[in-house]
């Protein structure tokens, strides 16, 4: 007697099913971590313990997982629009550091001394070379049909390695002693933090915008537009839907938003640009994106996630003396086993008996 | 694509169904009932997705979708393609129900038993040429059309039958 499978669509999804796959996930994903932690002869519980702790333990935990969340919330939401319209902007890390090397060139040259006047430049200069940097891919996919995976990845390197001319080279701080970075900013041009801790006010306008596009997807007409156009161009199209001009829109809206996070982490966080000030947050928005399936509210919640995995990843550096590409890997399977988990949602596997057939 | 978006697309600007720049949800799901009441739709609720209708269904959900608005010009092309019966007669049934409204319908198809049951008129093209145009497809007999449609002129078909 053999047992076959059989994979069937679901008809309907339940309501119980869609509550707890995220979390039967992630304890997938963390019985699969164990099993890596092991190999690396670390015990997993006192592992998962330590991160757990240093990421919600104390307030300064906490704070932490905050300052980690920002951006990513920020450059979530960016990605989030992008993929809602199917334009697949794999390009945040790009627009994040041209966000960030036009702030800088905001404090370098058009300085006023006056907070208010100062952030309001340096968030329209981060906006529009954040989302100019994205719209270069949205123009190409729009009048030649280029693929905008492709360019929007291209273009991140190009970005990291123009913000790395600028700081080795012209912008460079005479006293840093070598280091590859700018000069402090003046206090006119940061961004204030709360008391006692590293958060930044960057954090209201990262809740500002998931509210915002939360209720532009939900309400607006825009929100609908972008809806049909990601689920099928073609019925766009028909209903009247200009597709191309709103695939340079989005990807200008998008890096726009990518580019404001690249604002806040050298405004709100760092105080300057420096040598590789942030690599890969461009990149785990398009895993926060994913896994709070593209909604701004739940990407709000995942960056919180993320950002708490992070801080507790530093942790298992410290306590546990594993390499941050421990972490990493942590990462890569809650997200493997989130998206695989997807599958669930929408197919049943029946087992059958060979003797049933 | 869920069944409320979609019976929306071709009005989802218009008022009621937006009041400026925000859609009234409770007003497209009012609409989309409307329309899976008139057309007897399948479906369990307004909010399901369009992806996983049958073709029947997803047929008469567009055939809601366009007919609705009362177009004066319809041109329905292959309209029944893959149908079951049930659904066929009733997509025939509305195409007729439009033209006696006084809507001009053109109808594409390869279904010779559809063609002569439903038109007032009909053209044969064969490779990019009419073939000539028969004005009471009820009394035309199949074979006539086959010849047609392999290229034979109707005028020459007539010389030899008479």
């Amino acid at each position: 007697m053999s047992i076959y499978f059989r994979i069937n669509k679901r008809t309907s999804s339940s309501w119980l099913l869609s509550v707890f796959l995220p979390f039967i996930s992630v304890l997938l994903a963390l019985i699969g971590g164990s099993i890596f932690l092991a190999f690396l002869k670390v015990s997993p519980i006192q592992a998962y313990r330590g991160m757990f702790q240093t990421a919600f333990g104390d307030w300064y935990g906490i704070s932490e997982t905050i300052v980690k969340a920002i951006p990513l919330i920020l450059s979530g939401i960016a990605v989030t629009l992008a993929f809602k319209a199917t334009v697949w902007n794999i390009g945040a890390a790009g627009q994040i550091f041209l966000g960030a090397l036009a702030t800088t060139a905001a404090v370098r040259y058009f300085y006023v001394d006056n907070r208010g006047i100062m952030l309001v430049i340096m968030f329209l200069f981060a906006g529009i070379a954040g989302g100019g940097w994205a719209a270069i891919a949205g123009y190409l996919k729009a009048r030649w049909n280029v693929n905008e995976t492709i360019t929007t990845l291209m273009l991140n390197y190009i970005a990291i390695h123009l913000a790395d001319y600028f700081i080795y080279g012209p912008w460079k701080d005479p006293d840093s002693l070598g280091f590859p970075m700018t000069a402090p900013f003046p206090e006119a041009a940061r961004l204030p933090q709360f008391a006692g801790t590293r958060i930044h006010y960057g954090l209201f306008i990262a809740i500002f915008f998931a509210i915002l596009f939360w209720f532009i997807f939900r309400y607006t007409r825009w929100g609908y537009e972008i809806r049909v156009i990601g689920e099928n161009p073609k019925a766009a199209q028909y209903a009247g839907i200009y597709y191309l001009r709103y695939i340079v829109l989005i990807m200008f809206i998008s890096g726009a938003i990518a580019g404001i996070a690249g604002m806040g982490e050298v405004s709100g966080l760092q105080g300057r640009l420096q040598h590789g000030f942030t690599a890969e947050f461009g990149f785990t928005a398009i895993i926060v994106a994913w896994l709070a399936r593209l909604n701004p509210i739940s990407v709000m919640l995942v960056s919180f996630l993320i950002g708490a995995l992070q801080v507790g990843g530093e942790s298992l550096q410290i306590l546990m003396r594993l390499p941050i590409a421990s972490t990493l890997v942590l990462q890569g399977l809650i997200l493997f086993f989130v998206l695989g988990g997807e599958f669930f949602r929408n197919y049943r596997i029946r087992f059958i008996r060979g003797d049933e057939r | 694509m869920m069944v409320d978006e979609n019976a929306i697309l071709k009005k989802y600007w218009k008022n009621p169904i937006a009041k400026r720049s925000l859609i009234n949800w409770r007003e497209v799901a009012r609409y989309a009932h409307h329309l899976i009441r008139k057309y007897y739709i399948a479906v369990p609720h307004v909010r399901y997705p369009v992806k996983n209708l049958s073709g029947g269904n997803l047929q008469k959900l567009m055939l809601g979708r366009e007919l609705s608005d009362s177009p004066q010009v319809i041109i329905a092309m292959h309209p029944t393609w893959g149908l079951d019966v049930a659904a066929t007669k009733f997509v025939r049934e509305q195409i007729l129900k439009e033209r006696d409204r006084g809507a001009s319908v053109l109808l594409i198809s390869e279904d010779i038993e559809e063609l002569i049951a439903l038109s007032d008129r009909l053209a044969v093209i064969c490779k990019g040429e009419i073939m000539g145009v028969i004005d009471k497809p009820q009394e035309v007999t199949p074979e006539v059309l086959g010849l047609m449609m392999a290229g034979t002129p109707l005028k020459n078909i007539q010389k030899v039958s008479a």
